[in-house]
């Protein structure tokens, strides 16, 4: 599918799977950037998720995997697990209850004209 | 001619004459004619398998072109491309071993549940097991509404297990067709599935590879996989960028994952990253490191680009 999120740690760390190449790890929910625009400025509609396990390349050197996956808002791949990084990421940055953090994921998804993407459910105090 | 969203009732009683029978038959293949069956089912036939032939064992893994995993407490599965235990009249099916803890599922969510709504809905598979009662089909949607098919008799050969004339309910935001896995089973052939709009479940029928492999790239396609594809080239002053747009064979349903996979193989310049995707493409682009002509491409058969995007 991607580098994806399957699971969220109460230590706000992100479990992580590579479909592609069949492995995964964890990484601090800190480490889940928005992507950025050609001139540098952050995009706040795409969070990028960096695989946080390694490979032996073809010299049989234990390397990092290298692969990175940039999810959009509305879900792309995902469209539950990622919305429910994007909530998580937003509550980490702005703070708030998460209910506060889905009514910002969810005007970022109007503003993409992808509402009817939408998995989560506003009145619930948790991220799902 | 009848209205088959509402089929014709029957009075306890009644005798069946000829000329109703007649009828019947006639209204049927007069239905057929003028609603051949168009398969709601994205690679219904587990004809296409871009991620590989496997095995796809993780939860919410995608296996064959979208089909996707759904497992249940502690209960596993393995599926892979298969060319034995396939039905007759394919290339290819999915051969599957199952573990059972508590149901699970291959499922597949039909992108268009808004044209669904209020109507009839069939679907049917072709499944191969010597395990009776272990599995069978559903359509299901998101207001719990849904209807099984019979379970496989486990008799060893190929059975047609068909859902029939489920009414999908008006507010429905998705429509699932599901095959559950209820005991476990080994070497279980599974091929050639059909959803339609309609009272019946007619046998699958195949499409025209192109037109297979079009709907597929729909929801996920790859770039790069091999050397030197996607190769980029260009001169620039260090710290600032060469880069490339690149377009989808087919545009998503919505914005996609984009995701470069491993590490390529960059001169005079950085890894690749990826820049603003959405339905039609994206751009591929790298920060120069040095003043000099730079490039960067993939390597080996990992190194990809794969966009993805699923209802």
């Amino acid at each position: 599918m991607s580098v994806r999120p399957t699971a969220f740690g109460p230590d706000e760390r992100v479990t992580i799977w590579h479909d592609e190449f069949q492995h995964g790890g964890s990484v601090p929910l800190a480490d889940v950037k928005q992507t950025k625009n050609a001139d540098g400025s952050p995009n706040p509609f795409w969070l990028e998720l960096v695989c946080p396990a390694t490979r032996v390349n073809a010299r049989g050197q234990t390397v990092p995997c290298g692969s990175v996956s940039l999810h959009p808002v509305g879900g792309g791949a995902d469209p539950v697990m990622v919305q429910r990084l994007f909530v998580r990421a937003i509550r980490a940055t702005r703070g708030g209850t998460f209910r506060e953090a889905k009514v910002v994921a969810r005007n970022l998804i109007e503003t993409v004209g992808e509402l009817h993407r939408w998995r989560l459910d506003d009145a619930s105090d948790d991220d799902r | 001619m009848t209205d088959w969203t509402a089929p014709r009732s029957w009075t306890i009683g009644e005798i069946v004459t000829k000329a109703i029978l007649d009828a019947h038959i006639r209204d049927n293949e007069l239905f057929l004619i003028e609603n051949p069956p168009v398969n709601l089912l994205t690679n219904g036939g587990f004809e296409i398998w871009q991620r590989g032939a496997g095995a796809f064992s993780a939860n919410n893994a995608y296996l064959a072109d979208r089909w996707q995993i759904a497992i249940a407490g502690t209960s596993t599965f393995s599926v892979t491309r298969d060319t034995t235990q396939k039905d007759t009249d394919s290339q290819y099916g999915a051969l599957v071993q199952y573990t059972h803890n508590a149901a699970s599922y291959l499922s597949q969510r039909i992108e268009d549940f808004n044209q669904l709504r209020g109507r009839r809905v069939s679907a049917s598979v072709r499944v191969k097991t010597a395990t009776a009662s272990a599995v069978r089909l559903r359509i299901v949607d998101s207001t719990g509404n849904g209807s099984y098919s019979s379970y496989h008799t486990g008799g060893g050969a190929y059975e047609t297990l068909r859902v029939e004339n489920l009414l999908i309910a008006a507010g429905a935001t998705y429509v699932d067709v599901r095959i559950y896995f209820e005991a476990t089973v080994v070497n279980l052939g599974l091929d050639n599935a059909i959803a339609v709009i309609g009272p019946e479940a007619p046998d699958y029928q195949p499409l025209h590879p192109a037109d297979d492999l079009a709907r597929c790239l729909r929801y996920y396609e790859i770039h790069g996989a091999v050397s030197q594809a996607l190769r980029c080239s260009g001169y620039n002053t260090a710290g600032e960028a060469i880069g490339q747009g690149i377009v989808f064979m087919a545009q998503k349903g919505g914005a996609p994952t984009v995701t470069k996979n491993g590490t390529w193989t960059a001169t005079n310049c950085g890894q690749p990253t990826i820049v603003g995707g959405n339905v039609a493409g994206y751009s591929l682009r790298s920060l120069v490191t040095l003043t000099a002509a730079a490039e960067f491409y993939p390597a080996v058969a990992g190194d990809t680009v794969t966009a993805e995007y699923n209802p």
